[in-house]
């Protein structure tokens, strides 16, 4: 019975790292107002003042956190990225350790530095001992596995995750993963080498017609001048000639790959889109069934 | 006959992509150095134009450039390390300065060789080398160097958390050393907040120290001098100066009131303005008692010299200082009179002489200064050109257009390697002056910070 009533007391704390307001606190009540309403920068002020009149308050981590969130809906990733991992300095376990960890990797996200963020979600899905982060920060790595268009790293991270809430929707992702195998896709190393055997045929086996063509031109003409300039025997337009013939000849290699890149990526956005809202919704679903301490 | 006339046009558009630049970046590329702030040279091209851009043949060369973009660089790598790109350098330049335009592009053509990297300032942002229009302009008044930007850029960051920003000692404020017990004060919250570099949340705390408390005559003026310091390291020096004149005002030429006028000089120099500086330091009627304070004030006014880059007048101070004091820092005085000196010991290269010794070996003028490869390949680019022209005037006599063609080519690339190698020469010295110029300003920062 004892047993029974601690784990009820102790339980939230635990698996929230704390209080979430110290309602005592008429600083942090502040803070918290002016947090609501959107006075990102007064809340920090007051949460600094908060924390510097309570140093070893249980809400340290709380603030930190509250800070980091400050700095990112200002702009500020730099200082976001920081306090949070001050914030995770300061949690009171490793769950809620983890959770802010996983907060740091979505600011980087935010920020757009996807390596960074990887890097953190691998470590979390990796080495946390705790299953719920491990599938959510498995979820999130797969969504930046995603958007950098690496679809096949994120089919292998997402087979490797089991949840009641991924497998409700495992029918449909792999459904999508299946269509993206029969995506009929354009090897960027064949237009190469049809460009170098022709130049512009590359870039017609893209579909790229007109661009097919320029190219041919291009290099057409630089042909017709050197072998004019030889028949004429002006070897110094010949000499001059040469440079400019290798230099778009090389253009159109390259630009014949990008093309095909280019619509290899444009074939398969939209079922990336598909399992990412999917993902998505997964991740609603996950945060509406176990709550999150995670700051909006 | 007809693959003469082929030839004759090929060649013409030939002219015009060799004017237009050796490339530009594709899409992607090019929108990405515009996003990354590349409208500096745009704008200060478009500010500082000289002539309008009504001249049918600016807007037939504009246009070749055009063309020259849609017909041959959409089929090329992205090969130019410059930003702008050659071609949109060449479209500005023409545009903005006519005939000097030309000169430019020729000139930038003959640099965008990719052997010369080093001798720019790769941008970490966009990988790309920041090469504006107007940094090319012979007979341009305006000053390359924004001087306040330049103590902006060595005052060091203000970043929150992590980064300290002045290295040199561990500098507190006035108020911080009165060694108060700060435990439970709110005016302990503002020195944490100033201690950790958030100089703005400080002044703001130090404010509503001001409203808010009941505090004994004299405390004030402390507290106003701090956020005037406050205000200065978050580089709002316009939002300080009201703080240190009205301390001034209030105790006169002596004690704090001296040091506020001290930081009203400091902020002439946060903000650039050398001269105005120079005319408070000479209308300073503070009272300078002590041998640390006459050090201070004549340290003030060597700095000042140096800013100014009167690097004689400021050698003389600092050496005068060097002798007779023991109180200040004296590395700090030390570093300062090895600036002047440095200062002292420039020798700029001479721009006549680089374009004499271009005109006369193309590339040399270039090679004298430095730039070795940029000589090489310049010399390379003209007498290739000139090859050309004189073949096609030998074969088709004087009615050869690949002679005219080329001829004119030449002629160009010619002209603009002269005028580079003026333009290299200024440039080069006035990038030493100013290396000089930011070792003495960094310390200035750091002086004025520490008082």
């Amino acid at each position: 019975m004892i047993l029974c009533v601690m784990i009820c007391f102790l339980a939230p704390i635990v698996l929230t790292g704390g209080p979430q307001t110290d309602t005592s606190s008429p600083v942090l009540r502040t803070a918290d107002g002016f947090y609501t309403t959107g006075f990102w920068d007064s809340a920090i002020t007051e949460y600094q003042r908060y924390l510097y009149f309570h140093p070893n308050s249980h809400n340290t981590e709380y603030c930190y956190r509250r800070i980091s969130q400050c700095y990112r809906n200002t702009g500020d990733f730099n200082n976001a990225v920081a306090l949070m991992r001050t914030a995770a300095m300061s949690a009171v376990n490793d769950s809620v350790r983890s959770e802010r960890r996983l907060d740091t990797a979505d600011i980087w996200v935010d920020k757009g530095n996807l390596a960074m963020g990887e890097l953190e979600y691998s470590r979390l899905t990796t080495y946390s001992e705790y299953h719920s982060i491990q599938r959510r920060s498995g979820l999130k790595l797969a969504t930046v596995l995603l958007d950098s268009y690496r679809w096949r790293d994120a089919r292998e991270r997402m087979s490797s995750l089991e949840d009641v809430a991924i497998d409700s929707r495992r029918a449909a992702i792999d459904s999508i993963f299946a269509y993206l195998e029969s995506v009929s896709l354009k090897s960027p190393s064949t237009a190469r080498k049809l460009s170098t055997i022709i130049p512009g045929s590359g870039q017609a086996y893209t579909g790229n017609w007109r661009k097919g063509l320029h190219s041919f031109a291009l290099v057409g003409a630089w042909v017709g001048l050197i072998a004019y300039s030889i028949h004429e025997d002006r070897i110094a337009l010949a000499v001059f000639s040469i440079p400019w013939l290798v230099r778009y000849y090389q253009g159109g290699r390259h630009q014949s790959a990008q093309l095909a890149i280019k619509y290899n990526r444009a074939q398969i956005r939209p079922p990336i889109e598909d399992i990412i809202s999917e993902i998505r919704a997964i991740e609603r679903q996950d945060s509406a069934v176990t709550g999150s301490t995670r700051t909006p | 006959l007809a693959v003469t006339k082929l030839g004759a046009l090929i060649s013409a558009v030939l002219m015009a992509s060799f004017l237009a630049g050796q490339t530009v970046a594709d899409d992607k590329t090019s929108s990405r150095s515009k996003e990354a702030g590349d409208t500096t040279s745009s704008q200060s091209a478009s500010e500082e134009a000289p002539v309008e851009n009504t001249n049918e043949l600016r807007l037939f060369l504009v246009g070749s450039i055009h063309l020259y973009q849609s017909l041959f660089s959409s089929q090329d790598m992205p090969r130019c390390g410059f930003r702008p790109s050659c071609s949109h350098f060449g479209q500005e330049a023409i545009s903005g300065y006519g005939f000097q335009g030309l000169l430019m592009t020729s000139d930038r053509l003959l640099r965008c060789n990719g052997m010369s990297t080093n001798h720019y300032d790769i941008n970490p942002v966009t990988g790309f080398i920041d090469d504006p229009v107007d940094k090319y302009s012979l007979w341009s008044t305006k000053s390359t160097h924004d001087p306040a930007a330049s103590v902006a850029t060595t005052a060091g960051t203000t970043t929150a958390y992590g980064q300290k920003q002045v290295s040199r000692n561990s500098i507190q404020s006035p108020r911080l050393k009165s060694g108060q017990n700060r435990a439970n004060d709110d005016l302990g919250f503002a020195d944490y907040l100033f201690e950790k570099g958030e100089y703005e949340r400080a002044a703001a705390e130090y404010q509503r120290y001001l409203f808010s408390s009941d505090i004994s005559a004299g405390a004030p003026d402390t507290i106003q001098f701090q956020i005037g310091i406050c205000f200065r390291r978050a580089k709002n020096p316009r939002a300080a100066a009201p703080h240190f004149e009205n301390v001034r005002a209030r105790l006169g030429p002596s004690g704090l009131g001296c040091a506020a006028q001290r930081q009203l000089v400091y902020i002439r120099w946060d903000e650039g303005l050398y001269v105005e500086a120079a005319d408070l330091l000479s209308t300073s009627d503070s009272t300078t008692d002590g041998v640390l304070q006459n050090c201070i004030d004549k340290t003030t006014l060597g700095i000042n010299h140096l800013l100014l880059k009167q690097w004689g007048p400021a050698y003389d101070v600092f050496k005068q200082l060097d002798v007779h004091t023991i109180t200040q820092d004296t590395s700090l005085i030390g570093d300062l009179r090895h600036v002047a000196e440095d200062g002292m010991n420039l020798k700029p290269k001479s721009t006549t002489t680089a374009a004499i010794m271009s005109a006369v070996i193309p590339g040399s003028g270039k090679v004298w200064l430095g730039r070795t490869w940029d000589g090489v390949f310049s010399l390379l680019t003209i007498a290739l050109t000139t090859w050309v022209a004189v073949e096609g005037f030998q074969d088709g006599g004087t009615n050869s257009v690949q002679g005219w063609v080329f001829g004119i080519l030449a002629a160009g690339f010619y002209a603009g390697n002269i005028y580079g190698s003026a333009v290299a020469a200024r440039n080069i010295n006035r990038a030493t002056e100013q290396r000089v110029w930011t070792a003495g300003s960094r310390l200035a920062f750091e002086f004025s910070f520490q008082l």
